[in-house]
């Protein structure tokens, strides 16, 4: 893929007219679904994405492609083999390449008028402040549960939306958005590190949650061997394309939602649920908890 | 670029986060599939790189376009890099290097009833990610006849899409739409007038769920084109993955004809769901 250079503010007047008409072609099709007025809405907002993973990577494409303007992509990863199954930012010429510097080649191609800052970094509490104010809202697509409880800390302390993804084996996802007005995530999540400090000791008890749903995932048809494996850390997660995809998608659907504001298309807020369950009719239900929470080995 | 890893060492490592979900054999199966893909634009693209990444082992294409402007919005190999490339050589080339041992043929044309038999044999399953009925009636008709299971998808404003699977032993695609245009050869007058009415019927019906009537009016017109949104076509594009992967390894798709799963993303409790019509088809323009 070419890499095509950002264009800055002192570009001629003639070439500027140029890339309005090359926006306006490359945006054509999205207006009536979305006005003008939206449009530039979306133009106008400042996203993060934290991940440019299974989740983060097709998020990021469709922001760029329905015309969010202002991108900045958080990732200290570089590509490797056992991406490919499902990473749409990932392909064999780019294995060991630095997945943030993927995605804003990618996402300038798409637009090159897309302002992208990439930080090619581990979001951690020394410098979740920096990375996330200045945003207007902000997508956790990482895989840490540590780096997830941090995030949407942070966010809601900031009072900047966050929102929050899961895939679970085998054909499960989830989606939701936190908001300095929603319940806080580790108490939508019965989080056992509610109001701790973030000690190591703490830390700790938040991975295990992952060896919990794995465990839960057998029930739902997951393969029991593999569950056993994970747990013993001789397996990786196992996640599959179309519902990484689908989870992506929705999540950059939610930051649409949260851009326009329209009345009637909110976000889901939590604790209200995108729930999705593609081996079940109800592929994908909003479903709102008995008791005002969910538990996370669970999803 | 795949550092001499020798073809089996290279699948194992791609795909060996999908075991877990599917089984080694489960996997094995879609190695060995082979499907084809007609239409590469905003869902044939996208599916084109699901069923690459998935690990399917043969994958063609069919389509005659090149890329425009107007398609970055939704179409995930339209760059500013490939406008006024044929879409089937973009693809081709963005799916080896997915998978370099990809088996890839694709055909830079339209297709039409003297070609679909020959484009469509010796696959397992056929994709169908047009925008046109004709050519739509056209794929179900062949797969069927040929006995080689088909995905049908359809998509409208603002945020609506429909899957659905067809089986050489079950209702035919005509049928399940409720298209009366069985039998008839698709330059047949009544279907060319059939297919022009559901055109604007569908743009209409869209009104009721949320597309402005401007829009509709202007489509109606021929003055502005059917609108969508990458959120839509991405979702068409991995629901339809999804079911042709459970065909594929012999688990139950989710949505055999005449059920259909529906999305409706601007409907806040159920956006997804696989609706079994109570009178046994859709209406073709309300999908």
């Amino acid at each position: 893929m070419q890499h095509t250079p950002v264009q800055h503010s002192s570009v001629l007047d003639s070439s500027m007219q140029h890339s309005e008409n090359m926006e306006k072609n490359i945006y054509a099709r999205n207006y009536g679904v979305v006005t003008h007025e939206e449009q530039n809405k979306i133009k106008n907002t400042k996203i993060t994405v934290i991940g440019a993973g299974g989740v983060g990577g097709i998020t990021l494409i469709s922001l760029a492609r329905m015309g969010f303007g202002n991108i900045q992509v958080v990732d200290m990863d570089k590509f490797d083999y056992s991406n490919i199954n499902r990473q749409m930012l990932s392909s064999i010429s780019r294995i060991a390449k630095c997945k943030a510097e993927c995605a804003k080649e990618t996402i300038l191609d798409i637009n090159p008028n897309i302002n992208v800052t990439i930080r090619q970094e581990m979001l951690t509490e020394d410098n979740a402040k920096e990375i996330i104010s200045g945003s207007d809202m902000v997508i956790d697509a990482t895989d840490s549960l540590v780096a997830r409880v941090i995030i949407h800390r942070t966010a809601q302390e900031l009072q900047i939306p966050s929102v929050w993804i899961a895939v679970t084996p085998p054909f499960r996802g989830g989606v939701m958005t936190f908001s300095h007005e929603t319940p806080a995530y580790e108490l939508v999540l019965s989080h056992p590190s509610h109001g701790k400090e973030l000690t190591d000791e703490v830390k700790k008890e938040i991975a295990l949650i992952k060896d919990e749903r794995a465990k839960a995932s057998v029930k739902h048809g997951a393969l029991p061997e593999w569950a056993d494996a994970f747990i013993n850390k001789d397996a990786p997660w196992a996640v599959i394309c179309p519902v990484a995809n689908i989870v992506g998608i929705c999540a950059s659907f939610e930051a649409f939602k949260i851009a326009l504001n329209r009345e009637n298309l909110q976000p889901t807020y939590a604790p209200n649920l995108v729930k999705i369950d593609m081996s079940q009719p109800n592929m994908m239900q909003v479903l709102t908890p008995e008791n005002g929470r969910w538990d996370n080995a669970q999803l | 670029m795949t550092n001499n890893l020798s073809l089996d060492e290279f699948y194992h490592e791609v795909t060996k986060k999908n075991i877990g979900v599917y089984t080694k054999e489960e996997q094995a199966k879609l190695r060995d599939s082979r499907v084809i893909i007609f239409g590469l634009g905003g869902v044939g693209g996208m599916e084109s790189i699901l069923c690459a990444r998935s690990g399917i082992g043969h994958i063609s294409g069919v389509d005659p376009d090149i890329f425009e402007l107007s398609n970055i919005n939704r179409q995930m190999m339209a760059m500013s890099s490939t406008i006024n490339e044929y879409k089937s050589v973009s693809t081709e080339k963005h799916l080896k290097d997915i998978n370099p041992f990809l088996s890839a043929n694709f055909h830079n044309v339209r297709v039409t009833e003297d070609n679909v038999d020959e484009l469509i044999r010796g696959h397992n399953l056929v994709l169908e990610a047009l925008d046109d009925m004709p050519s739509r009636i056209i794929v179900h008709r062949a797969a069927q006849a040929l006995g080689i299971p088909s995905i049908s998808m359809s998509g409208s404003p603002p945020h609506r899409g429909f899957v659905s699977s067809f089986f050489p032993d079950g209702i035919a695609y005509e049928d399940a739409l409720n298209i009366p245009t069985h039998g008839k050869p698709i330059s047949d007058p009544a279907v060319t007038q059939f297919v022009h009415d559901i055109k604007k019927k569908r743009a209409q019906y869209s009104v009721s769920k949320g597309a402005p009537q401007t829009w509709a009016d202007d489509f109606c017109s021929g003055k502005t084109g059917w609108i969508i949104t990458p959120i839509r076509a991405t979702l068409l594009a991995a629901f339809s993955c999804h079911e042709a992967i459970q065909i594929l390894i012999g688990q139950k798709p989710l949505a055999p004809a005449p059920k259909g799963i529906y999305i409706d993303m601007d409907n806040l409790t159920s956006p997804v769901s696989v609706i079994d019509p109570e009178c046994g088809y859709w209406e073709a323009y309300q999908i």
